[in-house]
């Protein structure tokens, strides 16, 4: 080693720091969200009876701020601090960093506030609006070239397998952002998605598996990669299995999308795609937690005593039973069972609370102390916590289960005579309510666990001094020389920008032999003539109803069941939805599916049923909307609507800009002409109007047809 | 190697339960069984004493060459440190050749990022060949559902559900148990039909024409001013079809032809009450003693088309 030159650098821990405290701070705040969400399933009152803090806008918040804001900083906060370790130089660039961190919580804090505000494209996790959409790719390739600045700088001649999964991270989200969120703004506030009905939803289910796949496992499998074997002081178990389950778990992963959507509108083929990739799944996700586990081996007595090890063995075990269940769920049969109903909230919610949010816990009580050279406050009150956190998963987890079995066999029972046993779809829901306070218990036992480790870490960096930048020393980067026999993985290791390429080559593959054919061949949406586009009222309605959030408990997607079909009517067509930008099949119904709701009730029962739920449907968990019949639109942007539409080539007339406002004002007496006779008075431009139209709409299409209609 | 032993449980349990949901989607798994005739159930006996016969026999096999494997062991020394097959069969497809903890470093590679070293470990076996039966489950099941067309699609699986649903109808239809409708709907004065009623007025009613039938967004039921008529049938169709311009929804959707009678005679017996908060009589004064009207409600108040309801009301 004497010819060898050690040059100096240091890591910054600041920026470490700051992510570290982000995570903590969103973290409450987005688990305190989501005990507020389950409270309101219960109890209605805790709607708090303002439209910015009823259910609809309050969960898009939830999965926003905990995805996002909690998992996102955590990751942050772990590659910052593992990245320049592994390559042996600091980040490539401070100011990149700190806009990263910046930039990041501004665009959380947008979200803090349009989400309630009801500024939302409601397409699930991808509901902030197209400003801020552009804010969150320019934050991200920020923090790409960030990277690809400190891969280009190292120390260290080859990339680590977590460096492998940052890097697939990176690029999978840029690509799946970018494509989903491809929209035509109307205004600064709104837009409307540049896929319309079934590609919207291939597109969007595209994106949402993915999200879970990029930003909550693959990020997460780096930081395992990194922070277990650290914590342990184990050699990690396997670096063939590292090789095979990496590139195996990323080109599967992408064409899994579609397992969201069984028994829908999507065409069949792309479904069937969807669950064959999903159950190859199975071995790849497996790989991570079996290398994880088997590093553990030699370690099992340590595992007893440090709790940064037992919440990563349970986060990796959390991991191993998600990703198992997954493939499970999309099984046709299984998934005609479970799809709607509180049995997918529990499945995200191992994952969530299990994987993401126990490994972020080990990782913040394995770093404080580090960071700030000191011991953990205090050993016992993180005991305290993981039993806390593992209680609440329990809690959380086993009544779902139970609400999601008894309600979906509820919905399917016939009686002897042929009739469905519980057609009144609120009895299904009044029967889970018990589930649902359990689950609310659930939540909080987590919380106050999350609680104690901030009180906990504050104490320890209490006690401790803060190391800002961490001195550290190695050689330079010698020129490569090669070698015989070199392995092809060991080359590829040494070729950080050959190595993203292949990657982002593998995760490109499933996503365009899944969405391009649905969107180009014609045959994959039969047309039905019959369907026509929204009137101005209606629109003005659907933006209401996508800007309150309905969506988040009521479907718009009827399968072809029979009891489906008994309770709501004939099911689904996919060319019923070629004018709806964005889809709204939903994903969950706490609420029953509305697509076929036009015309079953009449306008009256719709107005007292929005200023009232419980007064039509005594026991209902929908909050109220009183201010529906009072606030009033302006409908100053229907023309600027109607244009941006048709330049997405919706067939409105041409010039139609200019006279839909006067359509939409008579649409509107009309409506109002129908309350009055029912004894309601209510103005024409108020919210109820324009909601109470587009209800009306929504389904009828159909029933003009005359012609026999295509079977899908 | 427990936490792979509780993952390998909650597998075997999960597909322990994959057929409990088959049966509660098909119910006439039972029924079919119970449905058999003698003979078939006879054969059903020999074939299963058959089948237990041969698994006895593979069972005593088994001991025999376990017998005869300890016999050749004592024979000949040299065939004592051989694997069996089942230590052959586990290290080839499950655990592989672990190493040691003591001798791993003889995998270690050469190399350590931050501290980290990895050993050279094979991928395990039974993980390998998880992937590949899961691979050759994916390909068969794209093969069966999109190119060869034998797995039924969502739509045929649809056309059967409705076929078996009709035939069913059939069955109830010939076992005469016709339903109610408004020609045959008759008033029902018995104890439990009328406690029956009660209920499902609570439940669906109330809201809207108050508990004790004084009406509020709805009509008052307790006076004798009917809009669109006092008899039973006229009643029982008002639940049945519905108003719907008016604010009245169709019930036949929700409520069983027995239930709608139920509720359509409860109805009935509020005529006379006295309600908190009655609201003004609204349509015509309903006399049963004048001919009954046969058909109170015109065609066209059951479509959705609006109609002018300043005439209805008159």
């Amino acid at each position: 080693m004497s010819g060898v030159t050690l040059e100096k650098f240091s890591y910054d821990n600041k920026i470490v720091k700051y992510f570290g405290a982000a995570t903590l701070i969103w973290g409450l705040a987005g688990m305190l969200i989501g005990v507020l969400a389950a409270t309101q399933l219960f109890l209605p009152e805790a709607n708090l009876g303002n439209p910015y803090t009823t259910y609809g806008r309050i969960r898009p918040l939830h999965t926003n701020a905990v995805i996002f804001a909690f998992v996102g900083n955590a990751i942050f906060a772990g590659i910052y601090y593992s990245m320049p370790r592994l390559l042996k130089a600091p980040m490539w660039n401070k100011t990149l960093s700190w806009f990263n961190f910046w930039g990041w919580q501004l665009i959380i804090l947008s979200a803090v506030i349009t989400l309630p505000l009801g500024l939302t494209t409601s397409k699930e996790y991808a509901e902030l609006e197209w400003p801020i959409d552009i804010a969150i790719a320019v934050v991200w390739v920020s923090f790409g070239a960030n990277m690809i600045g400190t891969l280009l700088t190292r120390r260290e001649k080859h990339m680590y397998v977590a460096i492998w999964f940052y890097l697939a991270s990176f690029v999978t989200i840029a690509v799946l952002h970018i494509f989903n969120s491809l929209a035509l703004p109307v205004s600064f506030f709104k837009s409307y998605s540049a896929y319309a009905g079934v590609q919207d939803a291939l597109v969007q289910w595209w994106y949402g598996h993915n999200a879970v796949a990029f930003f909550l496992t693959t990020p997460f499998l780096g930081l395992m990669y990194y922070f277990l074997p650290k914590a342990a002081n184990r050699p990690v178990y396997s670096y063939k299995l590292s090789i095979v389950h990496f590139w195996s778990l990323i080109f599967i992963y992408i064409w899994a999308g579609p397992h969201h959507l069984l028994y829908t509108a999507l065409p069949e083929w792309a479904q069937v795609l969807g669950v064959a990739f999903s159950v190859m799944l199975i071995a790849p996700s497996w790989g991570g937690m079996v290398n994880g586990l088997l590093t553990l081996r030699g370690a099992w007595d340590k595992v007893r005593v440090d709790p940064v090890l037992k919440f990563m063995v349970v986060a990796v075990t959390a991991y191993g039973m998600a990703t198992f269940e997954g493939p499970l769920l999309s099984l046709k049969s299984v998934n005609a069972i479970a799809h709607y109903t509180d049995w997918i909230v529990a499945h995200v919610h191992i994952g969530g609370l299990g994987w993401n949010g126990f490994l972020t816990f080990g990782m913040l009580y394995w770093l404080w102390p580090r960071m700030w050279k000191t011991n953990l406050y205090s050993v016992r009150l993180a005991n305290t916590h993981f039993w806390l956190g593992t209680l609440g998963i329990l809690f959380y987890a086993l009544p779902m289960y139970v609400a999601a079995l008894t309600q979906s066999l509820m919905w399917k029972e016939f009686s002897d005579m042929g009739r469905l046993a519980y057609p009144n779809f609120l009895e299904t829901v009044i029967q889970i309510v018990p589930m649902y306070m359990l689950r609310a218990i659930g939540g909080l036992l987590y919380l106050s666990g999350a609680i104690i480790m901030v009180y906990n870490l504050i104490k320890t960096a209490g006690q401790g001094i803060f190391v800002e930048e961490e001195m550290d020393e190695a050689p330079a980067l010698a020129k490569y020389q090669s070698q015989a026999g070199e392995y092809w993985h060991r080359a590829w290791e040494r070729k950080p920008i050959f190595f993203t390429l292949m990657a982002t080559v593998a995760i490109l593959i499933g996503g365009i032999v899944e969405i391009i054919p649905t969107i180009l061949v014609k045959s994959n949406v039969p047309t039905i003539s019959s369907v026509q586009p929204y009137t101005p009222l209606e629109l003005q309605g659907r933006d209401l109803y996508i800007a309150n959030g309905c969506v988040g408990c009521h479907s718009q997607m009827i399968r072809p069941f029979r009891s489906e079909t008994e309770r709501y009517g004939e099911y689904s067509k996919a060319g019923e939805f070629v004018y709806d930008r964005p889809f709204l099949w939903g994903s969950k119904r706490t609420g029953p599916d509305l697509h076929r709701i036009g015309g079953k009730y009449p306008d009256s029962w719709h107005y007292h049923h929005m200023v009232d739920p419980r007064s039509m449907s005594p026991g209902s968990l929908m909050p109220p909307y009183p201010w529906m019949s009072t606030n009033t639109l302006s409908h100053d942007d229907i023309g600027a609507k109607i244009r941006t539409l048709q330049k997405l080539g919706v067939p409105y007339p041409e010039g139609y800009d200019e006279i839909a406002r006067a359509d939409l004002e008579k649409q509107a007496d009309q409506v109002v002409e129908n309350l009055k006779g029912a004894g309601i008075e209510v103005a024409p431009n108020s919210e109820v109007v324009a909601l109470i139209a587009y209800l009306q709409r929504l389904g009828t299409d159909i029933n003009k047809e005359t012609a026999d209609l295509p079977i899908r | 190697m427990r936490q792979i032993k509780i993952n390998l449980l909650t597998f075997i349990g999960m597909i322990l339960t994959i057929p409990a949901f088959a049966q509660a989607s098909d119910p006439g798994l039972i029924e079919s069984f119970s449905a058999m005739s003698g003979t078939e159930v006879a054969i059903l006996i020999i074939i299963a004493v058959i089948i237990g016969l041969i698994l006895l026999m593979l069972v005593m096999m088994l001991y025999l060459l376990s017998f005869l494997t300890k016999v050749l062991k004592k024979e000949d020394e040299s065939l004592v440190n051989e694997p069996s097959f089942w230590e052959k069969f586990k290290v080839r497809y499950l655990t592989g050749q672990l190493k040691p903890v003591e001798k791993e470093h003889e995998i270690m590679m050469d190399h350590s990022y931050d501290g980290i070293v990895e050993l050279d470990n094979y991928m395990p076996p039974w993980l390998k060949y998880t992937f590949y039966l899961t691979i050759i489950f994916g390909v068969g099941y794209f093969l069966n559902y999109s190119v060869l067309g034998i797995g039924q699609t969502q739509f045929e699986e649809y056309q059967e559900e409705l076929r078996i649903a009709s035939i069913e109808e059939e069955q109830r239809r010939s076992m005469a148990l016709a339903t109610i409708d408004e020609t045959t709907v008759v008033f029902d004065a018995t104890g439990p039909g009328l406690r029956a009623g009660q209920t499902i007025y609570e439940n669906n009613c109330a809201a809207c024409h108050a508990r004790d039938g004084g009406g509020g967004v709805g009509p008052n039921l307790t006076d004798e001013y009917w809009i669109h008529g006092g008899s039973i049938s006229d009643i029982f169709k008002v639940v049945k079809y519905g108003v719907i311009q008016k604010g009245m929804i169709p019930w036949q959707d929700q409520l069983s032809p027995e239930e709608m009678q139920q509720v359509s005679s409860f109805i009935l017996t509020l005529q006379e009450t006295t309600p908190l908060n009655p609201k003004a009589p609204e349509g015509e004064k309903y006399e049963p003693a004048i001919e009954e009207p046969t058909d109170a409600l015109g065609g066209d108040e059951l479509g959705l088309e609006p109609v002018d309801e300043s005439e209805e009301e008159n």
